[in-house]
């Protein structure tokens, strides 16, 4: 496996990173894998996560083609006003291009945590090179059922233990580190759009042909909390051959220990294995 | 702007060279990066920083270290002794790059310490590298106290957290705010101590010496001074938060204009 710097768009402004795999003939006819940025961090990803999974798919035998998106990371700014969205779509069809262009790649898998997993939602409905997506901690919103079990945690005795001991070790020392061990009231700060319009337009992607992991760690609780609450949210979805949902109620949005993140990658990894 | 892989071919190190916005200062700048655990947080404030120093005509050379970033390595393979050779790599990589004759270094954290301790491995550079200034901000001053504070924050991230994170903890593969620690960076950093090390030929012999705090440390103030004796030195305090101690704030990007302001300031100051 070996690495190469790319600067490409307009005035080479964007900075990508490509991993090939040994046998690049081989990985021509696979798809690439596509990495950019999580928030404003910039394109190795939360814990080196995107640099350590391009580099296990490289050596699986597909490309992995990291970058960053104008202004983030060590890309320049974009100097237009188009909008987030309109811009990440023009800028992962560049990256895209570039691929094809250097490696004759044609296909291509998008990775996406968060605020990339939302992005990576638009890339791939616009298009059609985009064959796989998998999106951690991407769009949700709260079911019935969500709704059912999050105040049910309240009545768990080992929380309310937990929360009682907690009140009184504050008591004792007016100030402890440990926080209540309860959930946060229900909010309705959900910024995903309605589940009706996702569930049609994931359902579009997948009768497309495009392959879906959909992972949702403990991070997202305060509006996921079930396995299953894919399926009641996107019904369409159920049972479609494309489509993979896992719920990991033991990690944490940005993996933040090693065996999170050597767990995620395996789990991606063995996914990629379909292609 | 130029991003490119260097170094040696079976374990290449990503850097990044950005030429001056204006004039031609005839000063390269190195800026080392803290160790993994704090890398993600200061990206941004690099970012600019790399602008306000090309401002003042410097040429700027950021790099990652074996084993994180872009750079070749698995995550926790690398330790200090291994990092101080990249670093003298990066400054040959910025010499050859620019074609400049002077240098300076950035330091933050453990950058900071890889930086004032670059004394041994200049000598082995292939042609002489001279440094002309060294800015050092918020750097880790002893090894131990930094183990012990990372130590701390884990152990409060632990405890703080709503999820059951403790069930991740694995005793036979040690690992710190989400990055392996290996025996040998365990080691090197428990050896540590740049106020034992003060003068000695692991100091990288700077002529001038800054020491910028985001808080009004005497560790810094007395680092400075370690520095003395014919090396001009000082300490510099930033009334502004870093927080590289709170647990809340471990994945947030820090933004200290003012800080960031400081350190492109004095080495516009000492590298005229």
């Amino acid at each position: 496996m070996r690495e190469k710097v790319f600067g490409f768009g307009p005035d080479a402004r964007l900075v990508g990173i490509a991993s090939e795999p040994v046998d690049r003939d081989a990985a021509k006819g696979r798809p690439a894998m596509l990495f950019a940025n999580t928030g404003i961090s910039h394109r190795v990803g939360p814990f080196r996560l995107n640099v350590e999974l391009a580099r296990r798919v490289a050596a699986m035998g597909f490309y992995g083609f990291r970058f960053d998106f104008s202004g983030l990371g060590d890309s320049r700014p974009a100097e237009d006003d188009r909008d987030d969205y309109t811009r990440a779509i023009d800028e992962a069809r560049l990256a895209m291009d570039l691929m094809t262009k250097r490696t004759g790649v044609e296909r291509f898998v998008w990775f996406g945590l968060c605020s990339s997993a939302d992005k990576g939602h638009h890339i791939a409905l616009s298009d059609p090179r985009i064959v796989g997506a998998v999106f951690i901690d991407g769009y949700a919103n709260p079911t019935a059922g969500f709704k059912m079990r999050h105040w049910l945690r309240y009545f768990q005795w080992k929380r309310i233990k937990v929360f009682i001991r907690t009140k009184l070790s504050t008591l004792r020392a007016k100030l402890t580190a440990a926080k209540p061990q309860t959930p946060p009231p229900y909010k309705a700060i959900i910024a995903s759009p309605a589940p009706e319009k996702i569930g049609a337009e994931l359902k579009t992607l997948a009768d497309r042909g495009v392959e879906q992991l959909h992972l949702f760690t403990i991070s997202t609780d305060y509006v996921y909390n079930y396995e299953g609450q894919f399926w009641d949210l996107y019904p369409m979805l159920r049972g479609h051959e494309r489509v993979q949902t896992e719920r990991y109620p033991e990690a944490d949005h940005t993996l933040s220990f090693r065996s999170l993140q050597l767990l995620f990658i395996d789990r991606v990894c063995r996914w990629m294995e379909r292609f | 702007m130029q991003a490119s892989y260097f170094g040696k071919s079976e374990a290449p190190l990503f850097g990044v060279h950005y030429p001056p916005a204006k004039g031609q200062k005839r000063v390269g700048v190195l800026l080392c990066y803290p160790g993994p655990e704090e890398y993600m947080r200061v990206h941004w404030a690099y970012r600019n920083l790399v602008q306000q120093l090309g401002r003042h005509g410097f040429h700027v050379f950021k790099f990652d270290y074996y084993g994180t970033g872009d750079s070749a390595g698995a995550m926790g393979a690398g330790d200090l002794a291994r990092w101080r050779r990249d670093a003298v790599t990066a400054l040959e990589e910025l010499r050859d790059l620019s074609g400049v004759s002077r240098l300076a270094l950035v330091g933050t954290r453990l950058g900071g310490a890889i930086a004032a301790t670059l004394g041994e491995e200049l000598l082995r550079a292939e042609r002489p590298l001279t440094i002309d200034a060294m800015v050092l901000w918020d750097p880790v001053v002893s090894g131990v106290a930094y183990l012990g504070e990372l130590s701390a924050l884990q152990d409060r991230r632990i405890l703080n957290s709503r999820n059951p994170l403790e069930q991740h903890v694995n005793e036979n593969c040690p690992e710190l705010l989400g990055y392996p620690l290996s025996r040998q960076m365990e080691q090197s950093l428990r050896a540590l101590d740049l106020r034992g090390q003060g003068k000695s030929a692991a100091m990288t012999p700077a002529r001038r010496t800054i020491v910028v705090g985001s808080e009004e440390l005497t560790q810094y103030s007395d680092l400075a001074k370690r520095f003395g004796e014919g090396v001009e030195t000082g300490f510099v305090h930033v009334g502004e938060a870093c927080f590289w101690r709170v647990q809340e704030l471990l994945e947030q990007a820090i933004l200290p204009s003012r800080i960031v302001q400081a350190v492109a300031d004095q080495l516009a100051r000492t590298c005229p």
